[in-house]
């Protein structure tokens, strides 16, 4: 093998072309495969929305099966059917032997007039109701727990609008029932308010239980074909979610242009990660807003190690404030300075950007991949950067480097946005932390001397207005309830009902001792038909630990 | 229209009560009442036997501790004043099936009722009895009822109660056929739920009397009770009310008693300086007349019907 020439390996660098020669001799692997999502997407689905479906399909069956009641009551009010021979001769049982049911039926119907019928009105709209509900819960025996969609084009956005239609009308028709099972339905207001209900109206249980809407695609194919729609889509506030695939080494941020829609969910992440995947898929399926996912196919914790594929979710749901929507997820590095390049150099796909050169084709214009990062600022150093192997030298292209520099600027940009609006740390006081140290140590030593059951006073801060409490010097005893003795007789309950609270045999404990006075405390006790409350002592901070107070106690802790 | 599936509807898994599935409306009862430690004591034991709240039933009659039914999810009969026995005796004539449970008050039961009381006890239906007496009515605001002691004033007897009060003990003993008599304290509930359900796992009408305060209207009948253990006697056996250790220790005074002998359980229930608390008497042997009402004559439907057919005819003009 003859040495390669500096103009070689230049022009290698440059172009990714020569050096045929050299060819890497690196332990390689094919890049892993894309993975399929739609199980653990479905898994996620069903776990966060598949009990406010089945919620909502039996909330639709009873309102539909009161419809049909309502609407079977008033067929019965109907004399010629209420006062048939046949219905007359039902509804008295055995009892009908006695009676001709034939006569007595003529006899009522004659002098029955139909009162208490339905209006017509009424009737059209409890119809009309049932019908609609009877093909709703038709409908969600049928559907999917999602619609899966090629491409976010205009096709899936009808689709989900026409879907949420459909929804509303349901909906529309659940309180019309509700309303009728009730007999509260006022023409001349409920008309005009269901006039105006769209899915916007719909509570986040109603809309969970429509079927998602999926677009499942590769990050690349998406974005060559649906960009423009994406964010038509993501400014709609649709409840549409939206599943890309990509490479690791994928450099579109796509995630990062939807989060500047700002109200959009988006999730970067990938499988090498499966507790970042899966609790942001749950995420993503909970929210009932445009949702974004860029998932990469990962099969080596160096991708995001190395900050080759950072990993984020943005979850406006969170909260108001950019530091609680937005979470990137850092884990640190094995070692310093690990960049794409050196995950590159593991997979059979990048082979053709490396060539290792032995000793003697070193030379000075060659600088090792940390340095020459370092170095580039607006230009890039004049020099072939390598990494290091053994006692060899890689050579990389530039366009790799271009990758493994876009990605180190990237992963700068997001974690110094992750930090944004982050509280600076208080600086450190050692006094106080060895002051509480003690006070601890204290604590403990006491504790363990008296059996656990009493704990130390913190000091009382000193006020004047305090009185004089005589016996608290010592130790306090918390106040405590025997539980099993409670008559359950309200009696507490009455006194404080956050400091006394009732357990699962609905007999009394103490709740939160803070929530009360002591004074609070031992009303309670004396007034207590079971004699099962102990006040204890008081806090050292509590205003009514009176001498006089205290002496009351004294005799339900004995 | 789509057609009725019947899988549309609720699949019916067995299902577990929690204290929940037995609490009906909010108890009205004053704070502090008495009557919410029975209420408390039945829903637990419902719970921990898990009663079908659907196969359950509360029978009252008329007074604040008549209202018991309301306060249970459970079937409930909330009668006519006195009338708690006969609706409860005609429920049970019918049907073996079900739970039983009659509530009812001093005022209900010894006085407008005690007709019916005497006859419930000699009939022996499988019922469980729980007399909540505290000694007054207060539905009615402070009258003098028939286990008021004397001199207890009252808006009936301002100078106080001129007669020495019924005792429902020795007058439920004294009736042929008694087969469970006991007496407990609302204000020790481990004593409560151990004496109501001995009481519920005896077939037969087993009755209990719950000496219970009123704390608006005779606070101060039971308050010494309350402080003091000492005044009252508690009856242990092995065929009694078992309590925790824990729990028989709070009462000083402690006594055996075979509740099989029932001269002893006379002698016990007249006892005028403690109130002994715990199980008086039990007889398993007692015969039962639900047994006898429950068994049909071996006439069908139509043979029945014949007969009330046959017997109007009689009447006819």
């Amino acid at each position: 093998m003859k040495a390669a020439t500096q103009q070689q390996i230049r022009t290698f660098h440059l172009t990714g072309l020569g050096l045929d020669d050299f060819a890497p001799n690196l332990p390689l692997a094919p890049l892993p495969e894309s993975p399929d999502l739609r199980e653990l997407y479905a898994k996620a689905l069903h776990d966060q929305r598949g009990k406010a479906r089945q919620r909502f399909v039996a909330n639709v069956r009873y309102c539909r099966d009161r419809m049909r009641e309502l609407l079977s009551l008033d067929d019965q009010r109907d004399p010629a059917v209420s006062a048939s021979p046949k219905s007359i001769q039902a509804s008295m049982g055995v009892a009908s032997s006695f009676f001709d049911s034939g006569s007595l039926a003529v006899a009522l119907q004659t002098t029955s007039s139909p009162v208490g019928r339905m209006n017509p009105a009424r009737r059209r709209r409890c119809e009309t109701a049932l019908a609609t509900l009877s093909s709703a819960v038709h409908e969600a025996e049928t559907q999917p727990e999602y619609w899966e969609f090629p491409a976010a084009d205009a096709g899936a956005i009808a689709f989900c609008e026409r879907q949420l239609d459909q929804l509303a009308t349901t909906l529309r028709a659940v309180r019309v029932a509700r309303l009728e099972m009730q007999s509260a339905y006022d023409e001349s207001i409920h008309d005009d308010v269901l006039a105006r209900f769209g899915w916007e109206s719909a509570d986040s249980e109603e809309l969970a239980a429509m079927p998602a809407v999926l677009v499942i695609d590769s990050a690349e194919n998406f974005a060559d074909r649906s960009l423009t729609t994406f964010a038509r889509l993501l400014r709609s506030g649709l409840p549409m979610q939206v599943l890309l695939t990509c490479s690791p080494f994928y450099t579109g941020d796509l995630a990062f242009l939807a989060v500047s829609h700002r109200e959009a969910f988006v999730l970067q992440s990938s499988t090498d990660c499966p507790g970042h995947l899966t609790a942001g898929l749950l995420d993503m399926t909970h929210t009932l807003r445009p949702a974004l996912a860029v998932v990469a196919t990962g099969d080596t914790p160096l991708f995001h190690q190395s900050h080759t594929f950072p990993m984020y979710v943005y979850n406006p749901e969170a909260g108001e404030d950019w530091i609680d929507r937005f979470h990137l997820y850092n884990e640190p590095l094995p070692e310093a300075d690990l960049t794409a390049v050196h995950v590159a150099a593991t997979y059979k796909d990048w082979q053709r950007h490396f060539r290792v050169l032995p000793k003697d084709c070193w030379n000075d214009e060659q600088m090792e991949l940390s340095a020459y990062l370092a170095q580039y600022r607006s230009a890039p150093p004049l020099a072939v950067p390598y990494l290091t192997m053994d006692d060899r030298r890689a050579v990389i292209t530039r366009e790799l480097v271009q990758i493994a520099r876009d990605r180190q600027r990237a992963w700068k940009l997001l974690s110094e946005l992750a930090e944004a609006g982050k509280p600076a740390p208080p600086p450190i006081d050692t006094g106080k932390i060895r002051q509480e140290g003690e006070k601890e140590a204290l604590l403990k030593v006491v504790s363990m001397l008296t059996g656990g059951g009493v704990a130390l006073p913190t000091p009382a801060p000193v006020t004047t207005d305090a009185p004089a409490s005589a016996p608290v010097t010592g130790i306090v005893a918390d106040p405590y309830i025997d539980s099993s003795l409670c008559t359950s007789c309200n009696d507490c309950m009455k006194i404080n009902s956050r400091m006394f609270l009732y357990n699962a045999d609905k007999q009394a404990y103490i709740g939160e001792p803070n929530a009360g006075t002591f004074a609070e405390l031992v009303k309670a006790a004396e007034g207590c038909p079971a004699r099962c409350i102990h006040p204890g002592t008081p806090r050292p901070d509590d205003r009514t630990a009176t001498p006089q107070w205290i002496g009351r106690a004294a005799k339900f802790n004995a | 229209m789509v057609e009725e599936q019947k899988e549309w509807e609720i699949e019916a898994e067995p299902k577990v009560c929690t204290l929940k599935d037995y609490q009906g409306a909010q108890a009205r009862w004053c704070p502090g009442c008495g009557d919410h430690s029975v209420l408390n004591s039945v829903q637990r034991l419902a719970r921990d036997k898990q009663l079908p709240p659907e196969k359950t039933m509360i029978v009252s009659g008329i007074g604040c501790s008549s209202r018991f039914p309301h306060y249970m999810a459970t079937y409930g009969f909330h009668g006519l004043h006195g009338r708690a026995f006969p609706v409860a005796c005609g429920i049970r004539s019918r049907r073996p099936d079900l739970h039983m449970f009659v509530v009812t008050g001093d005022g209900d039961c010894c006085a407008i009722g005690a007709g019916h009381w005497i006859h419930a006890i000699r009939y022996n239906m499988d019922l469980t009895v729980l007399l909540l007496d505290n000694n007054i009515y207060g539905l009615t605001k402070k009258q003098t009822s028939p286990t008021t002691r004397i001199g207890e004033r009252s808006n009936t007897h301002p100078h106080g109660s001129p007669l020495p009060a019924l005792n429902p003990l020795s007058v439920t003993l004294g009736i042929t056929n008694a087969s469970f008599v006991a007496q407990t304290v609302d204000w020790n509930p481990p004593h409560l739920y151990a004496t109501i359900r001995a009481a519920f796992e005896h077939k037969g009408t087993s009755f209990v009397r719950v000496l219970q305060r009123c704390p608006h209207f005779t606070s101060d009948i039971f308050a010494p009770l309350k402080e003091d253990f000492g005044q009252m006697l508690l009856l242990t056996h092995e065929q009694g009310i078992q309590l925790e250790p824990s729990v028989a220790k709070l009462f000083p005074n402690r006594a055996g008693h075979d509740p099989s002998n029932l001269d002893e359980a006379q002698a016990l229930a007249r006892r005028e300086d403690v109130y002994p608390i715990g199980l008086y008497y039990r007889d398993e042997r007692a015969p039962r007349y639900d047994h006898i009402t429950q068994r049909t004559m071996g006439k069908s439907q139509a043979d029945k019907l014949a007969a009330v057919q046959q017997a109007i005819e009689r009447f006819a003009v």
